[in-house]
């Protein structure tokens, strides 16, 4: 036992991060991200590290000076100025221009929106009414960085990268999950002249490719300080001596249907599937509370309406409209198949519960082995089955952008020409899409985490943001996890 | 059939009769005390079978006991009894139960029927399993076979359910293992035999739901039959698998039905027993009977020889002279002596000869003056009409003499262009009567018989649909892939044509005409068929006369000519007719000439028309 | 660049919701029902539904209680960067709904995030002899707070306030006495201004009164002693929490974990306070946001009490 452990309250310097990812590449170019896709967590969690942003949001909803020190816009909202940070250096000593701010924005903005470098500062001018610019910026790939060419992209981050090694896999049994059998290793050092001040951290290590089971193990076994786990494996860290740590409801699953869904009989049985499926049984029963019932496409955190949407299942109603079926309807005797990717075991299983919830409709469905794909990545591929489960990771803080991203990729083209930034606006659109049933959300579930007792001062956002460059460690003895059991042991046994 | 064959058969039935009788008694004690045997084998292979599912039934009900009385177990039961019970947090529990006492089934179900945990579909948690709490106490029972849902499939399990005996609401454990091949691997069939499981897991029989412990069975759809009687009346059930052709390769199974808690089939033990050996068992007797057999024949062929040297010998030489005279030998004598039964036959053979000779000799004389007589009149009756006007015309003549000179040229030069005439038509009545007797004889070649018909009615086609004339229809069932026959194309296309003609004259009105054309066992059948007037029964029997005719204008050679080149080709001709309804011509020609080789004859007919068109054969012929 | 903070700029988005709410299709007797599931404090929330209430009534909307009346349900959340506020109105059997958002940052209320809630301690009072529970009693009639302490056999009242107590009256327990071993007790406060005091006992549950010198009454009860205290603190939102201690071994340093409560046992505890060896027990204190801890402190051997309070914010 170390008493000065529990003591310990000033920051310290010094130590190395351990942290396990699932993701198993990760792309530090946010032009080669796809909006919605599961990479993008990785990915963008990585770049954290090594660039900035113009500005980010905290904890209160307010915005926070990043790159960018001051920001106006006129009264259509349609020509933003932003002020940039004087003095600031990328991680190789060169001064950060607001020409490359510019260059670096340039690709990664919608084509509706110039941004410019203008004085000490860019601006953005926008065709439309951009209200919500900031949100925009402050989540997504909208990171600053350098390319000098040689692909090497530079930033103005707390960390540099300092190298790359790839090895093989850890034979021991960690679940098969489609992992590579190679594992990346990335190592991020302190970046001496970030403009916010040396991280308290000398390094992170971050391993990619990493089994959810596997990072729970490497936690209990102390041999990684941060890990990311999945709902099944959150559950147990849960029961541990874990901090544990619970997103925002972040990945949307949604089935998504191969069809145009204008024939009469496609739209009764969307509409049939959707009444049986019992969102809250998935979310509460199957889900164990960990993930939400999705009725609508934004999630409650985001747009702050989202319970207006009705996702109560109606099993008579599904019942009444399966009757009206034509016999030789799909769905009816020949079954309906849903594409699963058979590595993902949550995909699975929410897909298995759709397949069980329809049929007490009387409904025949059936999975077959596909691949989930993020919504954006099937859009116009060719589907394996009549309808694919999908996930959909939400990636900007904008309820208007991210709902366009959604219907574009739902291909609700017809949901009705341009959203305006109102709410009342946008929840009539939302209500539209919702009717053509292209896309049918089922559930969100949050992204899981787990650290070390010795991880201090860790607070990721709710919205996926992992912050980790305040993070700082412990320097004493390491805990003991023999402490864990003991502690289990003796619950009940108090007063 | 000959009495040397009738009595060889006598002979060969008689032995045959006593081989088969030894043959069946043999094969009939080996088969039967086989298949004791067999039964013997199989019955303590099922009830090995048996010994097995029920030890694994107390395992599995002792594992789920065990499941039960766990503390885990037992902290779940508690907490569903306290208010508002939280049953997401159990979700994954009864997979770790499973893995942990080895079963590969599991769930948790608490009092109203709900699931709140399953090792083998998670995805159902939340939903009720209602034959559960149907009864509340499940301690001391035993385990059942039951069918179990997975995701994407359908299993029996061996399931044993358990109820929380310590706590206030009933709370259930079910678990179970898979009865799949692999319980198979535990059973050691005695050489000869195989164990088979049959799951019912699909609705309606599927091959692949037969299987044996190291996997896939060849061929299961056999079960098929059997599977089905099973569904429809669960109960032990024996029946033989032929699985080739070869006799060897059928099996005896016995299936016994594994059915659930309700008496539902979920399933049957296939116990197949080869009968290969007994085959070959019952192919050495019936070899060794074959040989007896054979060598029984070969005696009684030698027999056979010897008895018909000396009896049949005289009988066959009568049946041979029979047939000669019945070939037109009337001369045929048999030279047999002796004073029994059969030199008696045959002197009242030879006698009989004799005298049929005879009398066909005066027979022949008095039809030959007959027809003699038939064509003088006929000739006499032809001459007449043209040398009447002859006559007067010459009468004419001669008295015009007292005319004047101008009178006189104007008569001389009708007179002679009459004359010329008849004289004309004398000359032609000549040929004609003169190209009968000048038919040749047939040439024959390999021909398709409807070729040569369609060939004939070519010709006549423009004169069927000649303006101002009545129309005649044409009709034709000619079957397609009628054997090629010998025949003479010239003399029958001759032939088709005077039938046609002959049609022709017989619909004046207009009418049908219809050609059909058969496969016979000799050959091919023709028929042609008009629907004119149709002839008496006596014009029917004197129609193939020649120089009979039922018409006003013609010779009456026609039909003579036709019967002369059916018989010309050893073919028969007939007429059947009723008056007022037409009339039908049945030639019948057979398929081979003697003394003629395969020579492909060119439709000649067809393509080169005679130089006489058929107008013209008319003509002639009529 | 941190905006400005208008304080009325909520009241002018609920004014807005209001007049839209007054141009969709409404009855003209509704009741009004008002959820808030943003961190503002109940006052805020108050005045913004009279704001919203005024509105309607100027436009000839009258607002009854009961159930007959269709309900139009104002519902105020908080994403990331807004605070919304929903409407949704009925109308001859259908419903319309009209949405206001209001940002976060000029709002200028103090949000908090279940992050950001902290456990702060304070030492009441520690001696050598076994306590087997305390309680800080809310302020009597002559105005001092009041430290409960409960004994294998006495209740003790101090008063004074730390620092400086001063025992004021000592209660016997009555009937039998527990063994040292295994003696266990909890007490428990009702309510605010309210000058008696519960002592569970395995078995029994007595009462006594901490204004006068009245015997302490037992009764024969099966009630379990509670493990923790639901807490909660206005200024930290409307949520409650359940403050419980890690239960480790007597031997060991222990902590207090707060998880939020009705989540279910297994949720992760938002904040941790370690204290110097095992928690005895946990019951209340002085207000919702704060328990009494009674601790024996592992270094010197004493049983110590401590306050223990919620905190929010930076």
């Amino acid at each position: 036992m170390a008493p000065a452990a529990r003591a310990a309250a000033r920051p310290q310097y010094g130590g190395v991060l351990r942290v396990e990812l699932r993701a198993a590449s990760a792309n530090l170019n946010p032009v080669k991200w796809k909006a919605g896709s599961g990479e993008f967590a990785a990915n963008s969690r990585i770049a954290e590290l090594l660039f900035d942003r113009l500005v980010v949001l905290d904890n209160y909803g307010r915005f926070q000076p990043q790159l960018a020190t001051e920001w106006s816009h006129d009264v259509a909202a349609k020509r933003w100025q932003f002020t940039l940070r004087q003095g600031v250096k990328f991680s190789d000593g060169t001064l950060l221009t607001a020409g490359e701010v510019a260059a670096a924005l340039r690709p990664l903005l919608p084509r509706e929106m110039q941004v410019a470098a203008a004085g000490g500062g860019i601006t953005i001018q926008s065709a439309m009414p951009a209200v919500d610019l900031l949100e925009v910026l402050a989540l997504g790939p909208y990171f600053v960085y350098k390319d000098n060419g040689n692909g090497v992209l530079r930033g103005t981050g707390p960390f540099v990268l300092e190298s790359i090694s790839v090895s093989a896999r850890d034979t021991d049994k960690t679940g098969a999950d489609g992992a590579p059998a190679q594992t990346q290793r990335l190592r991020f050092r302190f970046n001496e002249n970030c403009w916010n001040g040396r991280p308290y951290l000398d390094a992170i290590e971050v391993t990619l490719g990493v089994p959810p089971l596997k990072a729970l193990l490497d936690l209990q076994l102390g041999k990684t300080d941060l890990g990311e786990l999945s709902l099944e494996t959150a559950k147990r860290a849960q029961q541990t001596n874990l901090k544990c740590w619970i997103s925002a409801p972040l990945t949307l699953y949604a089935l998504k249907f191969s069809g145009d869904g204008k024939s009469e009989s496609e739209q009764r049985l969307r509409d049939a599937i959707s009444l049986s499926v019992d969102r809250l049984a998935m979310a509460r029963v199957l889900l164990q509370k960990q993930a939400e019932a999705a009725g609508s496409f934004l999630p409650q955190w985001l747009s702050g309406y989202a319970f207006l949407f009705d996702s109560e299942s109606n099993l008579e109603r599904a019942k009444e409209l399966r009757k009206t079926m034509a016999a030789g309807a799909l769905g009816a005797v020949e079954p309906l198949r849903i594409a699963v990717d058979a590595n993902n075991e949550l995909s699975k299983l929410i897909a298995e519960r759709v397949v069980v919830d329809a049929r007490a409709a009387g409904l025949t469905l059936q999975t077959v082995k596909g691949t989930t794909r993020a919504v954006s990545e099937s859009v116009g591929a060719k589907s394996d089955g009549d309808v694919q489960l999908v996930a959909w990771r939400y990636t900007s803080l904008s309820p208007r952008s991210t709902l366009g991203s959604l219907a574009n990729a739902a291909r609700s083209q017809s949901a009705g020409g341009e959203m305006s930034g109102d709410a009342d606006a946008r929840y009539a659109w939302e209500k539209r899409m919702m009717e053509q049933k292209n896309l049918l959300p089922l559930v969100a579930v949050p992204d899981f985490a787990a650290v070390d007792a010795r991880v201090r001062n860790w607070s990721p956002a709710p919205w996926g943001e992992w912050r980790l460059a305040d993070v700082w460690l412990e320097q004493g003895e390491v805990l003991n996890p023999t402490r864990d059991a003991v502690g289990k042991a003796s619950v009940g046994a108090r007063p | 059939m000959s009495f040397r064959t009738k009595l060889f058969l006598l002979f060969l039935l008689t032995v045959l009769a006593s081989v088969s009788a030894v043959t069946y008694s043999v094969t009939h004690y080996t088969r039967a005390a086989y298949e004791e045997m067999d039964e013997q084998r199989t019955a303590a292979l099922v009830s090995q079978f048996q010994k097995e599912l029920a030890h694994e039934r107390e395992q599995v009900a002792r594992q789920v006991e065990n499941v039960t009385n766990a503390d885990v177990t037992l902290k779940m039961a508690i907490d569903q009894t306290k208010p508002d019970p939280d049953q997401s947090i159990y979700v994954r529990d009864a997979s770790g139960a499973a893995q942990e006492h080895g079963l590969d089934f599991m769930e948790f179900v608490i009092a109203d029927g709900t699931l709140i945990s399953s090792a083998e579909y998670p995805a159902r948690v939340g939903y009720k399993e209602t034959w559960v709490t149907s009864i509340k106490d499940w301690n001391g029972s035993d385990a059942f076979l039951r069918r179990v849902e997975l995701p994407s499939e359908v299993a029996v399990s061996l399931t044993a359910v358990r109820t929380q005996p310590n706590v206030a609401k009933p709370f259930y454990t079910i678990g179970g293992r898979r009865l799949d091949q692999n319980f198979l691997a535990s059973l050691v069939p005695p050489a000869g035999l195989r164990a088979l499981l049959y799951l019912n897991l699909d609705s309606g029989f599927v091959p692949a739901d037969v299987m044996s412990s190291t996997g896939k069975v060849e061929q299961a759809e056999k079960f098929a039959p059997m599977i089905a009687q099973l569904l429809k009346q669960p109960g032990p059930l024996v029946e033989t698998i032929q699985w080739s052709n070869d006799a060897d390769s059928a099996e005896t199974f016995h299936a016994l039905p594994l059915t659930g808690r309700n008496g539902e089939l979920l399933g049957a033990l296939l116990v197949g027993s080869s009968r290969a050996d007994l085959v070959h068992l019952t192919r050495h007797v019936m070899k060794l009977a074959a040989a007896v057999a054979a060598a029984a024949m070969l005696i009684g062929l030698l027999l056979t020889w010897w008895v018909s040297a000396r009896i049949t010998k005289p009988i066959e030489e009568l049946a041979e002279g029979a047939r000669e005279v019945a070939a037109g030998h009337w001369h045929t004598r048999i030279d047999l002596r002796g004073q029994d039964e059969t030199g008696q036959l045959a002197a009242a053979f030879n006698h009989m000869t004799q005298t049929l000779s005879t009398q066909r000799e005066r027979l022949v004389q008095t039809e030959r003056v007959a027809a003699w007589r038939e064509l003088a009149r006929r000739l006499a009756h032809e001459l007449r009409n043209p040398l009447f006007p002859l006559q007067i015309t010459v009468e004419n003549m001669q008295r015009a003499r007292q005319l004047s000179h101008e009178q006189f040229l104007e008569v001389f030069n009708e007179s002679t262009a009459t004359l010329k005439a008849e004289l004309a038509n004398l000359n032609s009545i000549v040929n004609r009567f003169s190209d009968f007797s000048k038919m040749p004889p047939p040439e024959f070649a390999r021909l398709e018989i409807n070729e040569v018909i369609r060939g004939a009615v070519r010709l006549f086609e423009p004169q069927f649909h000649e303006v101002g004339k009545p129309t005649i229809t044409t009709e034709y069932f000619l079957k397609e892939g009628l054997p090629e026959i010998d025949g003479d194309p010239e003399l029958l296309h001759k032939a088709f044509q005077n039938l046609v003609l002959n049609a022709l004259d017989a619909m004046p009105a207009g009418g049908t005409l219809t050609f059909r054309t058969a496969e016979t066992q000799a050959g091919v059948r023709v028929e042609v068929t008009d629907t004119g007037k149709g002839l008496t029964p006596e014009e029917c029997s004197r129609l193939f006369t020649p120089y009979y005719t039922t018409k006003q204008l013609g010779t009456g050679l026609g039909l003579a000519i036709v019967q002369s080149v059916v018989s010309d080709h050893r073919g028969t001709i007939s007429v059947a007719s009723e008056e007022g309804h037409g009339t039908t011509f049945r030639i019948e020609l057979p398929r081979r000439q003697p003394g003629t080789t395969a020579k492909k004859t060119q439709p000649a007919i067809a393509e080169e028309p005679p130089t006489k068109t058929a107008a013209e054969t008319a003509a002639a012929n009529d | 660049m941190p905006v400005a903070a208008r304080p009325d700029a909520l009241d002018e988005g609920v004014g807005r919701l209001a007049r839209k709410a007054v141009a969709l299709p409404h009855e003209r007797r509704m009741s009004l029902l008002w959820t808030n599931h943003a961190a503002l404090q109940e006052q805020r929330v108050e005045r913004l539904r009279a704001v919203f209430a005024a509105e309607l009534e100027a436009a000839q909307v009258r607002f009854v209680q009961g159930e007959t009346a269709p309900a139009l349900r104002v519902t105020i959340e908080q994403t990331p960067t807004q605070i919304v506020i929903t409407a949704t109105i009925p109308a001859e059997g259908s419903t319309s709904v009209a949405i206001e958002e209001v940002a976060r940052a000029i709002t200028g209320i103090d949000p908090v995030s279940g992050n950001t809630v902290r456990l702060e301690k304070e030492l009441l009072w520690q001696q050598e002899g076994k306590i087997l529970s305390a309680a800080l009693l809310p302020a009597g009639a002559n105005g001092g707070k009041r430290l409960a302490v409960l004994m294998e056999e006495a209740l003790l009242i101090y008063g004074g306030g730390a620092g400086n107590w001063n025992l004021e009256k000592t209660k016997v327990l009555p009937g039998p006495r527990q063994s040292p071993r295994s003696a266990r007790g909890q007490l428990i406060v009702a309510g605010e201004s309210d000058d008696r005091v519960g002592v569970l006992l395995p078995g029994r549950r007595c009462e006594a009164s901490v204004a006068d010198e009245s015997a302490v009454a037992c009764g024969n009860v099966t009630t379990d002693l509670p493990t923790g205290r639901l807490m909660a603190l206005p200024s930290c939102g409307k949520q409650t929490w359940w403050l419980k201690s890690d239960g480790v071994d007597w031997t060991e340093e222990d902590r207090l974990l707060l998880r939020n409560a009705g989540a279910g046992r297994d949720v992760t505890a938002i904040a941790e306070l370690g204290m110097p060896g095992p928690v005895i027990s946990i019951s209340a204190a002085d207000n919702g946001g704060s328990a009494t801890v009674v601790v024996r402190d592992l270094g010197s051997g004493n049983y110590e009490v401590y306050r223990v309070a919620l905190a929010c914010g930076d």
